[in-house]
């Protein structure tokens, strides 16, 4: 592997760690969210699924679109430069998904008044 | 390996991959969507969106792969195109890039439906709800 092909391994494995990590966090509050508003058998697992599989992919589509242009023989930082700007392709993906996600539950909430409250 | 040589072997594998993002993400969701479905009350709208997924699903990861095209600015004739296998190498991340790109988007958008049906199915509800403690 030439070092710019092991630039966009190292900034694919970051991207999904961000993206795990993002699912991780959100999760718990997500479930008990979603257990109290959609309320439908499958519902609560879709949209949890759904929303790992928007990050995951989303990352992994944004770092592989920013396939690092470096030549041979290019300093270190330069490579240091490509994978910072691949992982920030990688967040504005996952926050994008979050604000999408955020936007969507609050309409839910407010179209439905969630039950047990 | 030429370089035409890899067009082609490049082309018809990237098409495979974004068949199988299509298909394993329509694996991923197919079980909850199926639960989802036979909890509403309406049968025909069940199976409506039962037999809709599938293609709502993997029609946009190939949409995506077909998406990109690989004549550009100053790529205009296809011995151009093959003159550089690192643009081959960078297309051919483009489509898979695409094709994960507009599964994201297609699941949104499934998302988004799945919320106006719940929101439908409980304001059903109520409605039912209302009437029948009406008549009492």
């Amino acid at each position: 592997m030439s070092p710019a092909q092991w630039a966009q391994l190292i900034e694919l494995i970051l991207g999904l760690l961000c993206a795990l990590l993002t699912y991780w966090l959100a999760q718990r509050g997500l479930r008990e969210l979603l257990e109290r508003t959609v309320a439908v058998p499958g519902g609560v697992v879709f949209y949890r699924r759904a929303f790992l599989l928007i990050l995951v992919f989303g990352a992994i589509a944004e770092t592989l679109g920013s396939a690092p242009d470096l030549k041979p023989g290019a300093q270190f930082m330069e490579y240091v430069w490509a994978v910072a700007s691949g992982v920030g392709s990688a967040l504005v993906a996952v926050l994008l998904t979050l604000g999408v996600y955020v936007l969507l539950m609050t309409i839910l909430v407010a179209a439905i008044k969630p039950r047990h409250e | 390996m030429s370089n035409s040589e890899y067009l082609t072997l490049s082309y018809f594998l990237v098409a495979a991959t974004s068949l199988a993002i299509g298909g394993g993400a329509l694996l991923w969701l197919w079980k909850p969507l199926r639960d989802f479905a036979s909890a509403l009350p309406w049968k025909a709208f069940q199976q409506f969106l039962v037999t809709l997924f599938p293609a709502g699903i993997v029609l946009p990861a190939v949409l995506g792969f077909v998406s990109v095209s690989y004549y550009g600015c100053n790529v205009h004739t296809y011995e151009k195109v093959i003159a550089n296998r690192k643009y081959l190498e960078d297309k051919s991340l483009e489509q898979i890039s695409a094709s994960l790109l507009y599964v994201a988007y297609a699941v949104v958008t499934w998302c988004v439906i799945l919320a106006v049906i719940v929101a439908v199915k409980r304001r059903v509800e109520r409605n039912a709800q209302v009437t029948s403690s009406g008549s009492e």
